[in-house]
Order: structure tokens, then sequence, then C-alpha cells
């Protein structure tokens, strides 16, 4: 083991280490996942539900797989973070793509769940800018840990995104407020928090790790 | 004669189908700050997000008792393709 590890685009045999990013992310330390309690499905039904998402495999949202890089170490997955262009060339806004693909994948009686719960989380519902670079869903498994591999994830998204867009100007990202280490951690690395949407709604909490969502922004250097 | 003229009965069909949708839109982004033109499209319209845009799709496959496919709704650009969908598939 040299400790050395490179970075690469995620592929279709990552799909199942990127549905648990996915979750592990969602959860921010925590143990609600938001995708499973508001949807009233257990996690290994939405993992199941994820990984065909995934397999769709539709450029820019969060929810597909060429949108991932992955760090590897020893020829294992050991990191991953999403990120995308918002609206980029002709596509729909990323949250019509991310709804499109939840309503056409999860089971029907989901969507009835779903429906009960709308109103409780409008007001951390975070609208994406479009034309910015969004990173989504940033985890690293905790035995690689402190081994700057988002630092190095998150350079290669910017580096990618302005070969695609160079007018690209702004990188976003979205924590929830109770999850201070990873706040701290991309502080360190530029961003800063604009705005913080809070819900009033305490049943809130039975649903997602925390009633409070910080939109994180850094300015790109070219 | 009542179905004399088959562009009629399209248009009407139209409307129906617009007005059913209106309904649905409005009672899921609660208010009705929106005209329901053909170039209508999510953005236009306040509390159309991700989870609204869930619940509006399923609501209309519901009441319409229609299913969309994925590639359907990511090619819709604005409520005047949702409409044609909805037509070709009643």
């Amino acid at each position: 083991m040299n400790g050395a590890h490179i970075i690469r685009q995620a592929t279709l045999a990552d799909v199942s280490f990127l549905a648990d990013v996915i979750m592990f992310a969602e959860k921010s330390n925590s143990n609600k996942f938001g995708l499973a309690t508001l949807f009233g499905l257990s996690e290994a039904e939405v993992k199941k539900y994820l990984i065909s998402i995934l397999r769709e495999e539709i450029y820019g949202c969060e929810f597909s797989i060429s949108s991932f890089l992955i760090a590897e170490l020893d020829h294992q997955p050991a990191a991953a973070i999403g990120g995308w262009i918002e609206e980029w060339g002709d596509e729909q806004p990323s949250k019509i793509l991310k709804a499109n693909l939840i309503a056409s994948t999860f089971p029907v009686e989901s969507m009835k769940v779903i429906r009960s719960h709308a109103e409780l989380i409008k007001d951390i519902q975070i609208e994406r800018e479009k034309h910015t670079l969004q990173l989504e869903y940033a985890y690293v498994l905790p035995e690689h840990r402190g081994k700057n591999l988002i630092q190095s994830l998150m350079q290669k998204h910017i580096d990618n995104a302005l070969l695609k867009f160079p007018a690209l100007v702004k990188c976003h990202l979205q924590v929830f407020g109770n999850n201070d280490t990873a706040t701290k951690a991309y502080g360190k690395l530029g961003f800063q928090i604009i705005r913080k949407y809070v819900s009033g709604n305490k049943d809130i909490l039975n649903f997602l790790p925390y009633s409070e969502k910080c939109l994180m922004e850094t300015l790109v250097k070219k | 004669m009542l179905n004399g003229d088959p562009s009629k009965k399209i248009i009407m069909e139209k409307v129906e189908i617009k007005e059913k949708i209106k309904n649905i839109i409005t009672s899921v982004v609660k208010h009705d700050n929106f005209i329901l033109a053909d170039e209508l499209k999510a953005s236009d319209v306040a509390g159309w997000d991700s989870l609204t845009h869930m619940v509006i799709i399923t609501t209309i496959e519901e009441q319409f008792k229609i299913r969309f496919r994925l590639k359907e709704l990511n090619q819709l650009k604005n409520i005047g393709s949702l409409v044609e969908l909805i037509q070709a598939k009643l």
C-alpha cells in the first residue's frame, strides 16, 4: 500500500458503491435517510431503486453515474463526489430530472407517502443556480478520512467543468446544518455559507438529519 | 351533428386536459398565480420544485389513468408538450 490515490470517472461497475455514497451522504452523520423516511421505504428498498435510477444515466443531476468522480486507493473506491453544471446545454433543471427519475422508478404507493410530507420539507428545498457547478453527495470511507481525497475530487470536478464550460464562475454545495465537520472542511477549501434555509417544523427531525440546510459557495479560480 | 369537425374535438380535449392540469398544479403548489399557456415551464411557477414536480406528475398519472415513461418526462419542455403527451396516451 503506497498511499497514493487516483481520481477517475465512475463507471457502471461502481453503481452499488455510488448508491451507498448517496445514502451515507444523505444521512449526514445521522440515522435519518430522507429518501427512505419521506417515501415510507426501507433503506434496502431505496438502494435497489437508486441502482435502477443510476443505471438510467441521465446527466445533469445528482442521480447520474457520469456525474460522479471516484478516488481510488489500491484499486478500491475510497471516496466519491457528484458534480454537474446546472442546466448546461439543453438540459432541464436538475430538480426536474431528479424528480422524473424518482417518479418513474419508486413504487406508486411511495408517491402517496411523499405527498403527505410535501409541506414538511418545502422550506429547506434549495433552488440550484443555472450555470453553477453543483457538487453533491461527498463521501469518504471512514478508514480513508484525513487523506485530502475530497479536496482532490473537488479540484478535478472544477478542472473538468472549466474544460466543458470556460465561463464557469461559481461552485455550490449544500450541507445539513448539523454537519460541522463537513462545513469546516469545505470552509478550508474556500467555500463560504451564503445562505441558510431553516424549517420551523420540528417534525422534520423524524425524517431528515437536521432542520437547517446551508448553501455554500466558492468562486472558481481559473 | 355533434361530431362534424374532428379538429373541434381535439381542441375540446386539449381544453379539458388543460383545465384538469391547472387544478392539479393549483392544489399542489397551493396558488393559482400562473396562466396555463402552452409555453409555461415549471420554473415559471412559484413552488414548483422537485418534490411538487413528483406530486404533480404522479397525480396527473392517477387522474388521467396513464403512466409516463422516463424518456417521455425528460423530453417535456413546457405545458404544451405535457398536454400533447397526455392526449397521445388517452
